[in-house]
Formats: structure tokens, sequence, C-alpha cells
């Protein structure tokens, strides 16, 4: 499993990555492994509003429907338009050309609530044992 | 929780990285490489399946056809030595207490493949019933099953057997010697594909699952798990215990009229008489949801003019067809095929035309 250091990571296993007042948000190597071959995701328009720990998106593998949590509240700016046509990019490259939104955060305090890459690796080895 | 139990393909499943999960009390490989992929392999070329979980019960001596015409909706008698049928076992009510197949071994000898999960309660349901004095084995712990399905199962195999598994017919059955191991073969599956069901000897179900793998390289034949054999069987419309057979469902109402042979006096006969002259109360129909952004799941809610019109059983996205399917009952009036039906999905209602199952039916050569 891979964990990319300099990334914030939540709980439900959503990684953030802040450039200025906009973070990008996907899910991590682990999450897309549990998932399995992903099929189907919904995701929020351009200007939506998203608020930490709410769920924004969802999911769709073969297995089942799962729900993405905001680790971080703001803005929705962008959203990866290659998903509806090729959603498995997410299995294939979960740090990369799997990202899900772009957001503005409003509340830059709230990234201190997420894990750096160890701490979120040490997380991840408690869950499996 | 109870602990898991495991299959003799336990520690192959670990060494060929499976994902695992808890099954019908069974600690069983969810998938190894990937559903899709795993699912295209058998629908292309052939996968290898660990159904060791399942129940196997012997019913032998002079008692066994009668016993068995009298419990089983389709008739035992009918069968010849060495064929195979699939019939459910059903309560006075008519409702569904497993569905399963009956292999004829011998003159007086059957095998009934059931449900992991109704394995004991089957067998308790025979026992109580036997008033033929049949005798009755649960064979289930020393026996494994191991599946090989797909297109090119048949000819991959064709070297190894004695005597040849390609003569079988279609749900035929013989005890035959594979890879230099004896086992009960089959030519049955749950797949919608051509192939073969293989009981064994606990003992040698890894040498055999070895040497499938194996002989299948040429083809990049996969191991399977359960998800892709729930794709699978979803795509060619078979029904699944506990999503849309139950004891609150007959086989009339489940669409499976074609295995209840009338006029037997079956257990449960006079109950499906009477549902058939009275009108059923459910009926299963096929659903293809008309926005394909997302799958239909088991308990989602189906609506017909506003009204709820009843459930979701099953539900999954088919990789052969590339876009979601569902099964499902409604209650009267019925939908007919090229109807538009809704299905809530989280809160938001989704056409979904009623179609005729299966999805999938593979071209036959």
């Amino acid at each position: 499993m891979e964990v990319l250091a300099g990334l914030k990571y939540s709980k439900e296993h959503e990684w953030v990555a802040l450039e200025g007042q906009i973070a990008t948000i996907g899910i991590t190597d682990q999450a897309q492994d549990r998932l399995g071959e992903i099929v189907y995701v919904e995701l929020p328009g351009v200007g939506k509003k998203i608020s930490k720990d709410d769920p924004f998106g969802i999911i769709e593998s073969v297995k089942a429907a799962s729900d993405i949590y905001a680790p971080v509240s703001g803005t929705v700016v962008e959203v990866n338009e290659d998903l509806p046509e090729s959603p498995q990019v997410i299995n294939e490259d979960p740090y990369g050309d799997g990202w899900l939104i772009k957001v503005r955060i409003s509340d830059a305090s709230e990234l201190d609530d997420l894990m750096g890459d160890k701490e979120y690796e040490e997380m991840v080895a408690r869950e499996q044992e | 929780m109870d602990q898991l139990r495991r299959t003799p393909l336990y520690g192959l499943h670990r060494q060929l990285g499976a994902r695992m999960t808890g099954f019908a009390g069974f600690d069983m490989p969810l998938n190894y490489s990937g559903i899709i992929e795993e699912h295209q392999a058998v629908r292309q070329r052939a996968g290898v399946f660990d159904l060791s979980h399942m129940g196997e019960l012997a019913v032998e001596g002079q008692g066994a056809a009668p016993l068995l015409e009298r419990v089983l909706t389709n008739s035992a008698g009918l069968l010849q030595l060495g064929q195979a049928h699939y019939t459910l076992m059903l309560n006075e009510q008519g409702g569904t207490i497993d569905d399963l197949i009956v292999y004829r071994k011998g003159s007086d000898s059957y095998l009934l493949c059931v449900n992991a999960a109704n394995t004991d309660t089957g067998y308790q349901w025979l026992a109580r019933a036997n008033r033929e004095a049949a005798e009755l084995r649960n064979e289930s712990d020393q026996t494994a099953l191991v599946a090989f399905q797909g297109p090119r199962a048949a000819e991959l195999l064709e070297a190894h057997s004695k005597p040849a598994l390609a003569a079988l017919g279609r749900f035929h059955c013989a005890p035959l010697v594979l890879f230099g191991v004896k086992c009960f073969a089959a030519r049955t599956g749950y797949t919608g594909e051509d192939g073969f069901e293989l009981f064994l000897d606990s003992n040698d179900a890894p040498k055999v699952f070895e040497a499938l793998l194996e002989v299948g390289k040429r083809y990049q034949v996969l191991p399977c798990g359960l998800g892709a054999r729930d794709t699978l069987r979803l795509e060619a419309g078979l029904t699944l215990y506990g999503h849309e057979l139950d004891t609150e469902t007959t086989p009339l109402e489940a669409a499976l009229d074609r295995f209840v042979v009338f006029g037997r006096g079956f257990v449960g006969e006079a109950a499906l008489r009477a549902e058939r002259e009275g009108g059923l109360r459910k009926r299963l129909l096929g659903l293809l949801p008309e926005d394909s952004r997302s799958v239909a799941r088991t308990g989602y809610r189906l609506f017909l003019d506003g009204r709820q019109a009843g459930k979701v059983t099953s539900g999954t996205y088919a990789p052969t067809l590339g876009r979601p399917v569902a099964m499902g009952y409604v209650s009267p009036p019925f939908a007919n095929e090229g109807d538009t039906l809704e299905v809530e999905i989280r809160g938001r209602r989704i056409s979904a035309r009623v179609t005729t199952l299966p999805f999938y039916r593979r071209s036959r050569p």
C-alpha cells in the first residue's frame, strides 16, 4: 500500500493536498484497494459547499456504494471531469489522475485535525490487526 | 461472533493473495485479482472457484427416490443414472427451505448439493420427513467442491480425465479420475457458462485446484472468488438463496415454475396450487436502471406509478453488459416486460425498465 509524504489524511481514508487556499481531495490507495473496482462516482458540482466530516459524494464499486466524507470544509472550485468516463483511474492512480475535487477551504485550522503520512500508516496498520 | 470456518483450500487462497470475506459462516475468497477481471476470465476463458462451503447430503437406499419425490419440487424419479437437476425444498406453505441440485450417482444413490447456510436445516428437514427410511448422511465436512467454469473448461481438461469429462452432457455427472485424483464430476454450474463442478475428498482439493490453475495458464485462467460468482450468476438471472429465495417465497413467485412437477403430492404442492389459482402475491422481475450511473442494491425500494411496489433483492454492476442490473419482487398488478418502474437510490427515484431474465445468455457453439 502506498502512502505519500506531504499529504494530509483523514480517518475515512481521504487525502488532502493544500496549495494556498485550494485543497485537492482524493481517496487513498488503501481506500481504493478496499473498495475494489470502481464503476461509478457521484460528485458535487462547482460552487457547492461541503462541510468537514459530512458525505460529499458516493463511490460505487462492484461490491458496494460508499460515501466519501469531506476532510475539510469549503467551496468546490473544480471537479475531476474524467471520472464519469473512466472511474477506474481512481484504482489505478488514487493520488494522481484519480483526484476527486478541488475546494477553496473556509477554515485552514481544520487541516490540523488531519494526520500526516506516518500517523496515517500507523492507523491503517492498526485497522488491519 | 463465532469463529469463521475454513475450507481445505484456505491456505492456498491466502498464498494466492485472496481478499477474504465471511460468507455463511466460512472465511471465503471474495476476490483475488479483481471481481471484473475474474468475471471476464469466466466469460471468455475459464475460472476456478472454491465452493467447499456448500453442503453435500447423501440420500441412499430403496427409500431414497420416494423420499426425494415427496420433499422436492422437481421429480427426482425422472432422473436417469448419471443425471442431475435443479430443484427446491419447500415447507407446507410453499415457502422455500432451500434450492439445490440433485445428482443421481447410482440406482439408489443421490447426492444433494445444498446452500452452505442451509446445510443443517436441510438435513434436519429430510431426517424428520424420512418415513421412507432412506439412509441420510451429511458429508459436507469431508467433501470439497471446486468449480471450473468457462468456455475453455472442457477443452483444457480433455487430456487430464478418465473417462473424458467432455463426454458429459449438460446436467450429467459421473465418477472419474482427474489429475490422478478420484472425484465425482458434473457438468453443472452457477455462472451462465459451460463448465464443471468437482466433488472431491477434502484432502485432494488443493492438488486439484492447483492443477486446474496450472493447465489453465495457457488461457490465463484465474482463481475466482465469491464477488465474481455473484456478478456472474446475476447476469445469468440465477436466484440466490437469502436474496431471491427464502421461506416467505415460493418457486412460482421466483419464476422457477419449470422446476416444479405438479401431481405428485410433494410437500408444499397444495400451497402452490392454491397460489396458482388465487394469483401470485409477488413476482420476480429483471430490472435495467436507465440512469446507468448508480447501482440498485439489495433492499432498495421499487415504485410503480408513485406507490411502493416492492424491493430489489440483488443488484450489481454487470461487467459483461457494462451497466447496472437488478432483480426484485413486485406486488400485483404486475409490470410487464418493457414497462418502467422506479427504484429509489439514496432518496432519488430512477427509472428502471422491466426485462425478462436472464440479462446474459451465452452463445452456444
